[in-house]
C-alpha cells in the first residue's frame, strides 16, 4: 500500500515536471492570462482605454475560434494613470497573480521602466502602445515591437517637410516633455536638423501635465521657428496651435500619432492649421481595419466601440501575436516556447490591417515603414501623402 | 520688450487661474483648519456639469455661469455634509485623509459618467483676440484675469464687510469663542465648502474653456497648491496673489532661461520666502501663549 502510495507521488511528481505549462505562470488548463498595463485614468486614456479594447477583440475573436488549443484567453489590464511607477506596480501586480505574456506596456517611459523586470522574470511582451526604441535595441530576449519608434514618425514627416514644403529660411524648433518619450521626439529633431543641416532652435521641454504653453510658443515666435514639432501627447497639441494661432505664426507642424484621433483634431479644429502625422498602419476606416471592426462589433458593447481608435488596432494587432504564437506551441505552451515561435521568422498574419508580419532571432521589431500623413482637422480628414516606407 | 511683455501677460493668464484655486483651499482651511485635497477634482466636477448645461440646454454664457454658481454651491455643501461633517471632531489628519479618497472617487465617477475623451468647452466669450499694444490675448484669457480680480474684490469685501464673512473670520480665530457668541459653525463650515466649490469651480470653467474639458482637470488643483503655500494658508487673499507670482514667474524663467524651469522656478521662490516668513507671504504668524 506504502508503495503504492509512493508510486502514485512520484508519478505525480514526474508528470507535473514533465508538464510544463502546469508549471507557467498566467497558465491553466482552462485559461491562458494576457495581460495589459495601460493608462485607463489620466489624459492618456483616450489611448490606453482603446488599446485594452483591441486586446479584448483579439481575445474574444480567438475565444470564440474555441480558443487556443482549448483554453480562453483572458485578457487582465492594469490602469497606470500614465505615471511609470505605477506600470512597474502593475507590472508586479499582474506577477502576483498571474501572466503568461505582455502587451500594453504603459507609455514610453512605463515601458522603460519595466523592461529590467520583463528581462529579469523571461516574460514575453509585445510592445505596442507605445513604441520605444529602447526595447528592442538592444535586443531583450522576450521583448519585441512593432510599429516604428517616434524618431521614425517624426523624421518622416520632417523629411517630407523639407522635400516638399521647406519654407524660405526653414529654422526648426521642437517643444517636447521631459521624459523618455520627449526624448525619442527629441532624437527625431536632432536627426532631421543633422540631416538637412537646416537652422534650429534650442529644444524647449516641459513637465507632464502641463496644459499652457504660453510661454513655450512665445519662445518659437521669438526664435523665428517655422517647422515645428509639436511633441504633445494628447490635448497638448490642440493648446500648442491655439497659442501659434494668437500669432498666426506661419508653421509647419510634424506631430505623434495621437494627432489623427477625433478628439484631438476636434480640439485642433479651430485653430486654422493642418498639420502632418505619420503611422506604420492602416487608418481606421480603412479597408485594412475592415476585419477588425466586424470582430469588434460582435464583442464589444456600443459604449466600448465609440473608444476605439488606432490604438485598438495596433492593441488588437499585437494581441493577435501572441495567442498565434502560443497557438502554434500546441498543448503545452510555455512562456520560452511562445518566444521562440515570435522570433522564428514565420509570418503572423494581421487581417489585413498591416502585412504579415515577422520578427527574427536579431530583430525583435516589425511594422517599421511609416507613412507620412496630412491631417485636416476643419474637415476631419486623415490623408496619406507618401507611401510605407522605412526611415 | 514685446516678448517681456507677452510673457507676463500670458503668466497672468495661468497664474489667474492658480490663484482662484488657491483662494478656494485658503477659504477651506482658514475656516475650518482642513487642507481639502480634493478641491481641484471638485473643480473639475464643477467643470464638467457646466459643460453637460452648456452643451445640452443651449444655455447663454451669463445664465450658464448663474447656474454654475447654484450647483457648485450645491456640491460643495452636500461634499460637506457627507464627507466632512461626519469627522467633525476627529484629528485633522484623518479628515485631510477623507478629502485625499474623494478626490479619487471623483475622478473615476467623473470617467464613468462622462468618459475619458477630451472636448471643447465652447462659450460665447471664447475665440476672439485681444489687442493691447504689443500684448495678445484670446477674449477667454483676458476673462481668466478679470475673473481673478473680480473674486479677490468679492472674497475681500466678503470677509470685510458682511455678518457670514465676520462669522468666518471669528470662527477662523477661535471656534470655542464664536459658538458661544451664537455663531453656527456648522453652518460655516458648509459655507466655506460652498463658496470653495463656487470659487474653484468658475477657475474649471474658465481653464475648461481656454483648453478642454478633460479627465485630467484636477491636476491643476494640484499645480496651484504651492500658490496657497506661497501667499499663506490662512490668506484668501494672499493665496490668490500667490498665483499669480507663481503664473508670472514660472512663464519668465521659461521665456528666458527654458530647460523646464518654468515648473521649478516657482518651488524655487516658495523654498526661498518659506525660509524668511514659514507662514507664507500673507499668512498671520500663529502666537501660542504657554
Amino acid at each position: 500500500m506504502k508503495i503504492s502510495k509512493l508510486g502514485a507521488l512520484c508519478a505525480l511528481a514526474i508528470s507535473t515536471a514533465l508538464s510544463p505549462a502546469m508549471a507557467e505562470e498566467g497558465i491553466t488548463d482552462t485559461e491562458i492570462v494576457i495581460g495589459n498595463i495601460l493608462p485607463m485614468t489620466s489624459s492618456a486614456a483616450l489611448v490606453g482605454r482603446a488599446a485594452h479594447f483591441g486586446s479584448v477583440v483579439a481575445a474574444a475573436e480567438a475565444n470564440a475560434d474555441g480558443g487556443v488549443n482549448g483554453r480562453q484567453v483572458v485578457i487582465r489590464t492594469e490602469d497606470d494613470g500614465y505615471v511609470p511607477a505605477r506600470t512597474v506596480q502593475g507590472l508586479r501586480k499582474h506577477i502576483d497573480e498571474g501572466v503568461f505574456g505582455l502587451i500594453g506596456t504603459g507609455a514610453g517611459a512605463g515601458t522603460a521602466a519595466i523592461l529590467p523586470i520583463l528581462e529579469e522574470e523571461g516574460i514575453p511582451a509585445i510592445v505596442s502602445f507605445s513604441p520605444l526604441q529602447a526595447a528592442v535595441d538592444p535586443i531583450k530576449p522576450t521583448v519585441f515591437m512593432i510599429g516604428a519608434s517616434y524618431q521614425d514618425l517624426l523624421f518622416a514627416q520632417l523629411k517630407y517637410i523639407h522635400e516638399n514644403h521647406n519654407p524660405d529660411n526653414a529654422k526648426y524648433g521642437v517643444i517636447r516633455q521631459d521624459d523618455d518619450f520627449g526624448k525619442q521626439v527629441e532624437e527625431a529633431f536632432t536627426r532631421a536638423v543633422d540631416a538637412f543641416e537646416v537652422d534650429a532652435a534650442d529644444p524647449i521641454r516641459y513637465k507632464r501635465g502641463q496644459k499652457d504653453f504660453g510661454a513655450e510658443i512665445l519662445k518659437v515666435r521669438s526664435n523665428g521657428v517655422n517647422v515645428l514639432i509639436a511633441g504633445g501627447v494628447t490635448t497638448e497639441i490642440p493648446t500648442m496651435l491655439k497659442e501659434s494661432s494668437k500669432f498666426k505664426l506661419p508653421l509647419q507642424v510634424a506631430t505623434v500619432p495621437t494627432s489623427t484621433l477625433p478628439p484631438i483634431m476636434k480640439l485642433s479644429a479651430p485653430y486654422g492649421y493642418s498639420y502632418y502625422s505619420g503611422d506604420y498602419i492602416s487608418p481606421m476606416g480603412s479597408e485594412g481595419t475592415a476585419h477588425f471592426m466586424e470582430v469588434a462589433k460582435a464583442s464589444l458593447s456600443e459604449d466600448e466601440l465609440k473608444a476605439l481608435n488606432r490604438y485598438a488596432v495596433t492593441g488588437y494587432v499585437a494581441t493577435r501575436m501572441m495567442i498565434e504564437a502560443i497557438r502554434r506551441c500546441g498543448d503545452n505552451p510555455t512562456r520560452a516556447c511562445a518566444v521562440e515561435k515570435l522570433e522564428s521568422g514565420e509570418e503572423f498574419d494581421t487581417a489585413g490591417v498591416t502585412l504579415p508580419l515577422t520578427f527574427a532571432k536579431d530583430r525583435h521589431i516589425s511594422a517599421t515603414a511609416v507613412r507620412v500623413l496630412e491631417v485636416d482637422p476643419v474637415a476631419g480628414s486623415v490623408t496619406p501623402v507618401t507611401d510605407f516606407a522605412q526611415y | 520688450m514685446d516678448l517681456f511683455l507677452n510673457l507676463v501677460a500670458s503668466g497672468l493668464v495661468i497664474g489667474s487661474i492658480y490663484g482662484i484655486i488657491a483662494i478656494a483651499f485658503a477659504v477651506i482651511f482658514k475656516t475650518t483648519g482642513v487642507l481639502n485635497f480634493a478641491q481641484g477634482e471638485v473643480m473639475m466636477l464643477v467643470a464638467y456639469v457646466s459643460w453637460s448645461l452648456g452643451t445640452e440646454l443651449s444655455l447663454s454664457f451669463p445664465v450658464l455661469v448663474i447656474v454654475s454658481i447654484g450647483v457648485a454651491a450645491l456640491i460643495g455643501i452636500i461634499v460637506e455634509r457627507l464627507f466632512i461633517r461626519p469627522m467633525i471632531g476627529q484629528p485633522i489628519f484623518a479628515i485631510v485623509m477623507v478629502t485625499i479618497g474623494l478626490a479619487v472617487m471623483l475622478r473615476s465617477l467623473i470617467v464613468i459618467f462622462w468618459g475619458a475623451d477630451a472636448e471643447p468647452f465652447n462659450a460665447a466669450i471664447e475665440g476672439g483676440l485681444v489687442e493691447i499694444g504689443p500684448v495678445v490675448l484670446f477674449t477667454e484669457q483676458l476673462f481668466a484675469i478679470i475673473l481673478f480680480f473680480a473674486i479677490m474684490t468679492a472674497v475681500f469685501l466678503f470677509f470685510r464687510f458682511t455678518r457670514i464673512g465676520i462669522a468666518m473670520r471669528a470662527t477662523a480665530m477661535d471656534e470655542t469663542a464664536a459658538l458661544l457668541m451664537g455663531v453656527d459653525v456648522r453652518r460655516i463650515s458648509a459655507l466655506a465648502w460652498a463658496i470653495a466649490a463656487v470659487v474653484s469651480g468658475l477657475a474649471g470653467i474658465t481653464f475648461a474653456i481656454m483648453f478642454s474639458r478633460a479627465p485630467d482637470l484636477w491636476f491643476q488643483g494640484l499645480r496651484a497648491f504651492p500658490a496657497t503655500i506661497l501667499g499663506g494658508l490662512d490668506s484668501p487673499l494672499g493665496s490668490g496673489f500667490g498665483g499669480l507670482i507663481i503664473g508670472v514667474i514660472g512663464d519668465l524663467s521659461e521665456g528666458y532661461i527654458g530647460q523646464g524651469l518654468k515648473e521649478i522656478s516657482g518651488f524655487i521662490v516658495i523654498i526661498i520666502v518659506l525660509m524668511v516668513r514659514p507662514y507664507g507671504l500673507f499668512g498671520e504668524k500663529e502666537l501660542e501663549r504657554v
